[in-house]
């Protein structure tokens, strides 16, 4: 065991630049991917931790008072599963907030501070200042994500009403701070609370949160709950008949989570991703200085086999040698992951507004440690197995056939060119077994940046499709009107000018469909929707249609042509399904049907929102702005949804922006290295070669360029190759994921420019850095080879 | 980049001169003066010898002389030009154009054929079609000199003898029509026969009036000369001129041994 240690060693110290590279590359695969494997196994769980600090409720229930019963209460009181109940006090609304620099929509819920609650409870952060009259707290992701900061005024849409704070503080809410909905929960203090909840009666919500005996109860907790009192309550209906109040809304443990980790849990996959591709770069080029090494040290090794040495031994130096290196390298970069922690938490901090403060997990310090060390042992033995064959007289002449050039490539008498390219082109083509790894190598790396730019572009700079994608159907401009008025604010939406479209919609009616929990929404005529909702099929166009998710579809076992019974407040109906629409709202338990249908069930149904098209998507607000001033009482609310989405949205293509650059820069990095690592072990193996020729009359600037154009064209064609890769699969890759997320059809563009720009500079980069590497010629002194 | 400005030499006249060459190696802080304050001439069209005991600096001189490694003191005129003080790229090409070489272990590139070893030599100095036209036919011309047929100069070095190998570098050396063709041992690792080949090849080519500046051991491989250098202690301490016995081979080699003895070789 000493003896094969020390021959490592002495392996290690005879190539030291190598090894460091080596390292390098060990340590980046083991960083990004003990980084993946913590924000993908632990960011959930962080968010588990903060609402046990918090004692975070499981389920909550808020509720237009007039609404709440005490059958209610009594269920929540008496169930089995629950273990503690608070009925709170608050007011909830539609409301339009600042944030990130734009107004976006968000579900506000309002509490005093001076009501007692245990469950989710109120943690100030630091800073947090006294809540004087006119003071709000707001969730911290209003700071990190919103880019709000204390002292500033804060001027919101709430019910009906523009209201405008001071922020006294932010609050590390672990329950109502979903930057994926938008969902918010603020604090005002008892004066200021008693004053809004006065003058906006409509807000006034009864708050229930319940805390169950396991967590994973809450999605079966919130389904009863919602089946019993949600979907087929007939108050509710009334009351949306009559323009009453009728808020009511679910919120269960699972989505809060969801909320503040989905993002992540797609950032982490691709990080794991992307650490198996550098991994199978690192065992590429493992490979690689492994047969270098053996070709490299023939002799010596015939030596060792000669004195006595078994080639198990040999062999078990060579991979004590990659192995140790690989543990050094594999030790650095999980000693690195803990070091780029808080800056990686910062980054992450703007989508789930949470603080992940993880401590040394040895968990996927080991699963990262056994991964990268153990295919490296494989591939390492793999590669050594070859010294089996190999005699000591075989050796001691360096007779194991490492060259056997049966081909005379280019014949320089009859070949056209300069000596430099020539000779290039011929060790290209004489070393076919190393270009295509070099190729394999970089093609990998260029594909993910081409594809991560394309990503970047499509959320953060041109994000129509984006939004069209996620957001589903999208007005320019939404006008929230009093149902008993909406044919009327209909009528003159529709006449003014600059306006292309209007029309009736109701979102988000809660109903059962055969007999499970269920989200529709109506509109008069489906064909004028615009959104990329239909993929297979057709809208209902008949009173006895609907469409339904693939989630619902896929729920109820039903497809197109099938038939099903939808119901509410006891009144059911059957309807026909004709085409399957994509949405990622309401967690994909959604149907459309027309005016005519949704009257089947809700006889007095009125829409409660106009969706406006206009010519001119910039004249959203003005246009806005003349509605609510000539129509007056009759508009609840007007809001520019399409610049409201987009502007909520770009906060993904930020994250994107910081992910892609990530992504480049360790492309950049691996190309460096395996350049390194692979012109370095090709000047030490032909230092003879470029002897001979210095001693000929090469100069050092024509072997440097010899070297690069040995690899240049390679280089180019792969990441050419990679480049387009990540173009052409983007469409392909962006569908899978979004699948995952419940969209099936996506229209996301690649970006040519972004991955013609990369190849464009990957190129050259890649020639800069081998003439740098390259540059070791200059130490290859013809009279040191003359004298060997 | 300004290339090293070499006048023609007259036969007969001096084409290298060194003054007070020195040239210390220091290994682990111990110096080693290899050649001390050595003074030589290198005449055009002669086929020098230098010879001296194992460790005595021949190959050191060789180097040298031909810019392929630098002296620690001295001055190298090449034809009137000093080029110690030639920068690296300078040096380079200063030898593509002015030296050829033959090396011990010959040293040809192993992923070409023999052809293109030459070739790879050649069209340093010319890269148009007519050039490299030109070089091929030289090279072709060179091969048939020194008994290479067409097929073997196609093959790979690992597939051809240890004398055919010498020859083509011999070929290698000569492409470009050197001024001074340096052999370092050139038949250290053949066999007799071979060996005998190659020394042939060089004699012949110093015949047609190549300078040749070859470094040997061997009594047989000296007896080509016609000077030979005696080093010693880094420094030339005999010079036999063997050229007034041309055509008396048993006087030139009575006169190389005696000198030899004189040496203490």
């Amino acid at each position: 065991m000493r003896r094969t240690l020390m021959l490592a060693w002495a392996n290690i110290r005879g190539a030291k630049g190598a090894a460091a590279g080596l390292l390098g590359v060990a340590a980046l695969a083991a960083l990004v991917l003990n980084l993946g494997l913590m924000m993908l196994l632990d960011y959930g769980k962080a968010f588990d931790r903060q609402a046990d600090r918090a004692n975070a409720p499981h389920f909550a229930v808020s509720e237009s008072r007039h609404l709440w019963t005490e059958e209610q209460a009594t269920w929540l009181a008496d169930h089995p599963d629950v273990t503690q109940v608070e009925i709170l006090e608050a007011l909830t609304s539609e409301a339009t907030i600042p944030y990130n620099g734009a107004e976006v929509p968000a579900t506000l819920i309002i509490m005093s501070v001076d009501t007692p609650h245990s469950l989710d409870r109120l943690i100030p952060m630091d800073g947090a200042q006294p809540l004087g009259d006119g003071d709000i707290y707001l969730p911290y992701m209003d700071k990190v994500g919103g880019g709000l900061a204390i002292g500033d005024a804060f001027t919101m849409t709430f019910g009906t009403q523009k209201l405008t704070y001071r922020i006294a503080g932010f609050t590390n809410e672990a329950y109502f701070s979903s930057p994926a909905d938008n969902i918010q929960l603020a604090y005002l203090n008892q004066a200021t609370f008693t004053a809004l909840e006065a003058a906006l009666p409509a807000t006034q919500v009864t708050l229930a949160l319940a805390s169950l005996t396991d967590r994973d109860l809450g999605d079966q907790f919130t389904q009863d709950f919602s089946k019993l009192f949600v979907y087929d309550n007939p108050a509710v209906a009334e009351a949306q008949a009559a323009g009453e109040p009728s808020f009511i809304s679910t919120y269960r443990y699972s989505t809060a989570r969801y909320g503040r980790t989905f993002m992540v849990d797609i950032l982490s996959a691709i990080m794991v991703v992307f650490a198996g591709l550098i991994l199978v770069v690192a065992l590429i080029v493992i490979r690689f200085r492994v047969r270098n090494s053996i070709e490299e040290q023939m002799a010596n090794l015939g030596a060792l086999k000669a004195v006595g040495y078994t080639s198990g031994q040999i062999a078990w130096g060579i991979v004590a040698q990659f192995a140790g290196l690989t543990l050094v390298g594999v030790g650095a970069g999980i000693g690195l992951t803990y070091a780029a922690l808080p800056a990686v938490s910062k980054a992450l901090e703007g989508q789930s507004s949470m603080i992940w403060t993880a401590g040394f997990d040895i968990t996927t310090s080991a699963v990262t440690l056994a991964a990268v060390v153990g295919t490296v042992l494989l591939v390492t033995l793999a590669a050594a197995a070859r010294l089996r064959r190999l005699t000591p007289l075989t050796a001691l002449r360096a007779g194991l056939a490492v060259h056997s050039f049966r081909r005379n490539n280019l014949p320089l008498d009859r070949s056209h060119g300069s000596p430099t390219w020539l000779l290039g082109a011929k060790t290209a083509l004489q070393a076919k077994g190393q270009m295509i790894m070099v190729a394999l190598i970089v093609a990998v790396v260029s594909f993910m940046p081409s594809f991560a730019l394309s990503c970047y572009y499509d959320t953060a700079v041109n994000n129509e499709e984006f939004v069209r994608t996620i957001a589903g159907e999208m007005p320019d401009a939404l006008v929230q009107v009093k149902p008993a008025q909406g044919e009327a604010v209909l009528a003159d939406v529709q006449t003014r000018p600059g306006v292309r479209k209007a029309f009736g919609y109701s979102r988000s009616m809660a109903m059962l469909i055969d007999g499970n929990p269920v989200w529709a929404f109506a509109t008069e005529d489906q064909e004028q929707l615009e959104g990329r909702l239909l993929y297979e099929g057709r809208y209902a166009r008949h009173e006895n249609e609907l469409v339904m998710t693939p989630v619902l579809a896929s729920t109820l076992d039903k497809t197109i042509g099938d038939t099903v019974t939808l119901s509410l407040g006891g009144e059911g109906a059957d309807y026909l399904v004709t085409g399957l629409i994509q949405s990622m709202n309401e967690y994909g338990m959604l149907v459309g049907l027309n005016t005519d249908g949704i009257k089947r069930v809700l006889p007095s149904y009125q829409f409660d929102e106009v969706f406006v098209y206009l010519d001119d998507i910039d004249q959203a607000e003005p246009f806005l702005d003349a509605v609510a001033a000539d129509l007056g009482e009759a508009v609840v609310a007007t809001l520019p949804m399409w610049t409201m989405a987009q502007a909520q949205l770009r906060a993904y293509g930020d994250l994107f922006g910081v992910v892609a650059t990530a992504i480049l820069v360790i492309a950049i990095v691996v190309v460096v290295l395996v350049l390194y690592l692979v012109l370095g072990a090709t000047i030490l193996r032909r230092r003879r070669s470029f002897g001979i020729q210095k001693a000929l009359g090469y100069t050092s600037g024509q072997l440097m360029r010899q070297i690069a154009f040995t690899y240049m064209p390679v280089i180019a064609a792969a990441v050419l190759a990679g480049a387009l890769a990540g173009y052409l699969a983007f469409g392909s890759m962006m569908g899978g994921i979004f699948r995952w997320l419940g969209i099936v059809s996506v229209h996301m563009q690649p970006w040519a420019a972004g991955s013609a720009v990369l190849a464009l500079v990957l190129v050259p980069f890649a020639f800069a850095v081998a003439m740098l590497v390259a540059r070791r010629i200059r130490r290859v002194s013809a009279y040191a080879l003359a004298t060997e | 980049m300004s290339q090293p400005r070499i006048q023609p030499i007259e036969p007969g006249q001096p084409v290298i001169t060194t003054q007070k060459l020195s040239k210390t190696f220091s290994t682990e802080g111990v110096q080693q003066h290899v050649l001390r304050n050595l003074d030589l001439q290198i005449r055009s069209g002669d086929f020098t010898v230098i010879m001296g005991a194992s460790g005595a600096g021949k190959s050191t001189l060789l180097y040298a002389l031909s810019g392929m490694d630098r002296p620690t003191l001295g001055q190298v005129t090449f034809a009137g030009r000093d080029i110690v003080g030639l920068s690296e790229s300078e040096l380079a090409r200063f030898r593509r154009r002015h030296c050829g070489f033959v090396f011990q272990q010959i040293y040809l590139l192993d992923n070409m054929s023999l052809m293109d070893n030459a070739m790879a030599a050649g069209l340093l100095l010319g890269q148009g079609r007519k050039a490299r036209a030109a070089i091929a036919a030289r090279a072709a011309n060179l091969f048939d000199q020194v008994g290479i047929d067409a097929a073997t100069r196609a093959k790979f070095p690992a597939q051809v003898s240890g004398g055919e190998a010498q020859r083509a570098a011999t070929v290698r050396g000569l492409i470009n029509q050197p001024q001074v063709l340096f052999a370092d041992e050139p038949t250290g690792a053949l066999d007799q026969t071979s060996g005998t080949a190659v020394l042939d090849v060089l004699t012949g080519v110093s015949r047609q009036g190549q300078t040749v500046v070859m470094v040997t051991h061997d009594l047989k491989s000296a007896k080509r000369g016609n000077r030979i250098a005696y080093l010693r202690d880094g420094q030339i301490v005999g010079d036999l001129d063997l050229g007034e016995y041309q055509g008396d081979d048993a006087a030139r080699d009575a006169q190389l041994r005696s000198f030899l003895v004189e040496m203490g070789w």
